[in-house]
C-alpha cells in the first residue's frame, strides 16, 4: 500500500434549494484508521457521502485533496477512479451470477481473452480469490450468489470494492440487516482492512457499533460538522448529547392536556418480523410521540396497524358510538390519516397540481352522490382555503406539487390530510427534511388540529422535536414497547432509559 | 412561477402534426380536403378510434394491453356469426357483442390485478387466444353480413353533408368519455393510481379496484368497437379484421400524449386526435399515390418522433422533481 494514502475536505459547503445540507465542513481522515461518521437522520451524512461519491458538488470553495493532490469529483466513475469505494446498506449483487462475476463485474472488459469475446475465466477466478483471501473469507468464487447469506454478499461487496481499486471505504450502515454473527465477520473484515492501511468510514446509527469499531468519530449536526474526536475521549452521553445539540426550537408548547377518553387501543400487534407484541392506548386530542432509534421498528409498526405490512397477530380497538369496538384495519383506515416517511417516495403525486393532490385523500366529498361526477370549482375553493390555512407559499392551487420546496410539499400533504379531517393522523416524521420555520409551522398546526380533538400519532427520530410537539411517548426497542414517560418527566434520560436498558440486557 | 397561459409547445404538438398532415396531402393530393372524403376517413377509422380511447383507460393506471383489438375482433365475430347463423337481431348481437368485451376484461383483471401477472404478456397472449378463436368459429371465411347492418351502415345525415350515423355514435361516445375521465371520481383515482400507485394506497384508495374498474370499461369500449363498429363500417366479418390495431391504438395514444407509464392523458385531445394523426396520414398517402407499403414505414418514423416529445416532457417533469 502506498504511504502517501490520505483524504482531506475543506470548507465543503452544499446547498439545496431552501436548505442548507452541509455548512463549512472540514476534515481529514488517515490511512489505517477507521473514521466513524455519526448523527441525526438529516445532518448531512448522506449528502457528504454523495459529494465523494461524485453525485454531488460541492458549493463554490469547497475544496477535496486525495493523496494531497486537489481532485474534481465529477461523477460516480471519477469517484472509483479516485479510489472511493462505497459498501450500501442494501447489498448490491447480481443473485443469479457466481461470487467471481459478481466480484469482477465492473469491468468485465478488462477479461477478456486476446483476440477474442470470450472471458478468461480461470484468470477471473483466481483474481476473485485473491480479494476474497484479502478479506479472509472463505466464500467460493463457484458459487452462485443466491446461495450465500446477506453477511457473504456484504463480503462480496468489499471485494468488489478492491477490485476496483479501492482505496478510501465508506461503508453506510453496513450492519442493518446482517445478524449478530455476521455483523461479528464484518467487523473481524474491516479491522483486517485497517491494518493494511485502508481508509475507512463508518456510518452508523447504532453507536455501539462506533464505539467498537472505531478509532475516531466525525458528528455531524443540521449540516455542521460539531465536533471530531478520539473514540476513546468521549463516552456515550457526551456523543447522543453531540448529536442532538441543545437547542430547542421555538418554544415548548402548554396546553391543556388530552383528554381522558381512550379513542383507539392497539393490542398485542405482531408483524412479520417488527414490531414485537406491541400495545398502546390513544386518547382523544392527544399528540402520542413514538421514538425509538433508526431500525427499531417505528415506521413498521404504523404500517402493520395501518395493513400496509401484514400484521401477524394482534387486535384494534376504535371508539365509534360511544363504544370501544374492535375494528379490522380496512374499516380503520377509512378513519385515519397516514403521513408516510418519504415524501417523494410514497407521500405525493409529484406531477399532479396542488389542488388535486390536497383532494385526492377525500374525493367523495367532491362528488355527486350516484353519478360521483366531481365539482371543480369547489374542489379549487376548498384547496385554496386549506392552502392559506397551513400557509403554502405558491402562486395558486394550479402549480405542479414537483415545482414546491420540500417545506411546502410538506405542508401540501398536512393540508391533504386536513381536508380529509380523519379522528387520528399517523405521522412519520412529519417535519422531515423541512428547514426550521417550516418545522415551527407545521407544528401549530398539529396543535391547533389537536386541540379541536383530533388525536396524533407521531414518529420522529429529533429528541427535542418530539419532546416539544407529544402530550406522552412511548419508547420502541427492537419492536417492543419498553417505556413510557409523561410530559411532566421528558427529558433525554428518561427517554434513553428504556433502550439503555433493554442494550444492557442484551449484552448480559 | 410562470403565467399558467404561457404558449406550450408540448400540449399543441398533436395538433399541429394533425394539420401539418391535413395540408401537405390537401395540396399533393387528390380532392383529399372535400367534405366526403374526411367524413369517410374518419368513417372507416371509428373502429381504431374507439379502441385508442379504450386503451387510453388501461394505459393511464399502467398497464399496456396488447389485448384490446383482439377482444374487439372477438366480440365482433361473435356477433356477427350469431346475425349470420341464427338471424339474431342486431341489436340483441351486439349486446352479446358487449358482454364478451366485457368479460374478456375482467379475465384480464383477474390475471393482471388479482394474480399479478406481467400485463403486458398476459394480453399478448389473450391476444393470441382470441385471435384464434375467430378463425376457428368461421372457418376463417369472410362472411358478408349484408342485410343484418345494412340499414345503420347506409344511414347518413343529410343536412351534415352525408355524415354516417356511426361517425355520430363515436363522437358522442368519446365526448361522454372524455368526461367521465376529466370530471368524476371515478376518472381521478384513475389518474391518482396511474400517477403514483403508492402514494394511492397510502390515501386508501383501493388501487386494485380502480385498476379493474379501468380494464373492465376498456373491455366494454373493445366490444363496442368490434360489435358496432368494425361490422358495421366492414359489413362483413374477415379474419385479418382490425389487425394489429392494438399497436396502432397504443401508438396513437402515444402520439396524443398518454404517457406509457400511466397518469397522464386525456380522451381528447389525446386519444382522439392521436388517432386521427395515423388514419389520415395513411389516408393521405394512399390518397396520393404512395405505395401502401411505404405507409408503416411512415408511421413508424411518425412514433418515432412522438415519443422523442415524450421523452422530453417526461425530462422536464423529472428535473423538477428532483431540484
Amino acid at each position: 500500500m502506498d504511504n502517501k494514502l490520505s483524504l482531506e475536505l475543506k470548507h465543503i459547503s452544499k446547498t439545496f434549494p431552501g436548505v442548507k445540507a452541509l455548512n463549512d465542513v472540514s476534515f481529514s481522515a488517515q490511512p489505517g484508521k477507521v473514521c466513524g461518521i455519526v448523527g441525526v437522520n438529516g445532518a448531512g451524512k448522506s449528502t457528504l457521502m454523495n459529494i465523494l461519491g461524485g453525485i454531488h458538488q460541492p458549493d463554490e470553495g469547497g475544496e477535496i485533496f486525495i493523496n494531497g493532490e486537489k481532485v474534481v469529483i465529477a461523477d460516480p466513475k471519477a469517484s472509483t477512479e479516485l479510489g472511493v469505494a462505497f459498501i450500501q446498506q442494501e447489498v448490491q449483487a447480481f443473485d443469479t451470477m457466481n461470487v467471481y462475476e459478481n466480484i469482477l463485474a465492473a469491468d468485465l472488459n478488462k477479461w477478456r481473452k486476446k483476440h477474442s469475446l470470450a472471458l478468461d475465466r480461470a484468470a477471473m477466478k483466481k483474481e476473485a480469490q485473491v480479494h476474497l483471501d484479502a478479506l479472509d473469507s472463505h466464500i467460493d468464487v463457484d458459487a452462485p450468489v443466491y446461495t450465500l447469506t446477506v453477511g457473504d454478499k456484504q463480503i462480496i461487496q468489499i471485494a468488489r470494492a478492491l477490485s476496483q481499486g479501492g482505496r478510501i471505504l465508506l461503508f453506510d450502515e453496513p450492519t442493518s440487516s446482517l445478524s449478530d454473527h455476521e455483523v461479528a465477520m464484518l467487523f473481524g473484515v474491516v479491522r483486517r482492512l485497517k491494518e493494511q492501511g485502508y481508509i475507512i468510514f463508518y456510518i452508523s446509527h447504532f453507536l455501539d457499533e462506533i464505539f467498537e469499531l472505531c478509532d475516531n468519530v466525525v458528528i455531524l449536526r443540521d449540516g455542521q460538522l460539531v465536533d471530531q474526536a478520539e473514540i476513546s475521549d468521549i463516552n456515550k452521553e457526551q456523543l447522543v448529547e453531540m448529536m442532538l445539540g441543545y437547542q430547542i426550537e421555538g418554544n415548548t408548547h402548554s396546553r391543556e392536556h388530552a383528554q381522558d377518553e381512550v379513542i383507539f387501543k392497539a393490542e398485542h400487534i405482531s408483524g412479520e418480523k417488527l414490531p414485537r407484541d406491541f400495545s398502546f392506548e390513544l386518547h382523544k386530542g392527544e399528540i402520542l410521540g413514538v421514538w425509538g432509534l433508526l431500525g427499531s421498528g417505528r415506521s413498521e409498526l404504523f404500517n402493520t396497524i395501518l395493513g400496509i405490512d401484514k400484521m401477524m397477530d394482534g387486535k384494534l380497538f376504535f371508539k365509534q358510538d360511544g363504544e370501544l369496538k374492535e375494528i379490522t384495519q380496512k374499516d380503520f383506515y377509512k378513519h385515519i390519516g397516514y403521513l408516510t416517511e418519504g415524501r417523494h417516495y410514497d407521500g405525493l403525486f409529484l406531477n399532479m397540481p396542488i389542488c388535486q393532490n390536497i383532494t385526492s385523500s377525500d374525493l367523495d366529498q367532491f362528488a355527486a352522490k350516484g353519478t360521483g361526477i366531481l365539482n371543480p370549482a369547489k374542489e379549487h375553493v376548498e384547496s385554496r382555503k386549506l392552502i392559506e390555512q397551513v400557509g403554502v407559499k405558491t402562486p395558486d392551487e394550479n402549480v405542479k406539487v414537483s415545482k414546491l420546496s420540500g417545506g411546502n410539499q410538506q405542508k401540501v400533504i398536512v393540508a391533504k390530510w386536513f381536508l380529509k379531517d380523519p379522528e387520528i393522523l399517523f405521522m412519520d416524521e412529519p417535519t422531515k427534511g423541512v428547514d426550521v420555520g417550516a418545522k415551527n409551522e407545521i407544528k401549530e398546526l398539529i396543535f391547533d388540529k389537536a386541540e379541536k380533538g383530533t388525536s396524533f400519532v407521531v414518529i420522529s427520530s429529533e429528541l427535542e422535536e418530539i419532546m416539544s410537539l407529544c402530550d406522552r411517548i412511548i419508547v420502541i426497542y427492537e419492536g417492543r414497547l419498553v417505556g413510557e414517560v409523561q410530559k411532566a418527566d421528558f427529558s433525554k434520560e428518561s427517554l434513553m432509559k428504556g433502550i439503555v436498558s433493554q442494550e444492557d440486557k442484551d449484552a448480559e | 412561477m410562470q403565467s399558467k397561459k404561457k404558449f406550450d409547445i408540448f400540449n399543441l404538438s398533436s395538433y399541429l402534426v394533425l394539420l401539418a398532415i391535413l395540408v401537405v396531402f390537401g395540396i399533393v393530393g387528390n380532392n383529399f380536403l372535400a367534405i366526403k372524403s374526411i367524413y369517410a376517413t374518419i368513417n372507416n377509422g371509428t373502429p381504431l378510434i374507439l379502441i385508442t380511447c379504450a386503451v387510453t383507460f388501461s394505459l393511464l393506471v399502467g398497464i399496456i394491453d396488447l389485448s384490446c383489438a383482439a377482444i374487439g375482433y372477438a366480440a365482433g365475430v361473435t356477433s356477427g356469426m350469431l346475425m349470420h347463423w341464427y338471424g339474431v337481431a342486431f341489436p340483441v348481437a351486439l349486446l352479446v357483442g358487449i358482454v364478451i368485451g366485457v368479460f374478456l376484461g375482467w379475465i384480464n383483471s383477474l390475471l393482471i390485478v388479482k394474480l399479478k401477472m406481467n400485463g403486458m404478456l398476459v394480453t399478448f397472449g389473450m391476444m393470441l387466444v382470441l385471435r384464434a378463436y375467430g378463425r376457428i368459429i368461421t372457418n376463417d371465411n369472410t362472411i358478408t353480413l349484408g342485410d343484418h347492418v345494412k340499414a345503420i351502415r347506409q344511414a347518413r345525415i343529410a343536412a351534415l353533408g352525408g355524415l354516417q350515423v356511426t361517425v355520430i355514435v363515436l363522437i358522442a361516445l368519446a365526448v361522454i368519455l372524455h368526461l367521465v375521465l376529466k370530471y368524476t371520481a371515478f376518472g381521478r383515482r384513475l389518474m391518482l393510481v396511474g400517477c403514483d400507485e403508492n402514494v394511492a394506497k397510502r390515501i386508501g384508495i383501493n388501487s386494485d379496484k380502480v385498476k379493474t374498474q379501468a380494464l373492465l370499461l376498456e373491455g366494454l369500449l373493445c366490444g363496442i368497437a368490434g360489435s358496432f363498429f368494425w361490422i358495421v363500417v366492414e359489413g362483413a366479418i374477415v379474419t385479418t379484421g382490425l389487425n394489429s390495431y392494438e399497436f396502432l391504438a397504443i401508438a396513437g395514444a402515444c402520439l396524443g400524449g398518454i404517457s406509457l407509464l400511466g397518469g397522464r392523458g386525456t380522451i381528447f385531445p389525446g386519444a382522439v386526435i392521436g388517432s386521427l394523426i395515423l388514419l389520415f396520414l395513411a389516408a393521405g398517402m394512399a390518397n396520393a399515390g404512395i405505395s401502401i407499403f411505404v405507409t408503416p414505414f411512415v408511421r413508424g418514423v411518425i412514433i418515432f418522433i412522438a415519443m422523442y416529445i415524450d421523452a422530453l416532457r417526461t425530462r422536464r417533469m423529472m428535473g423538477n422533481k428532483l431540484g
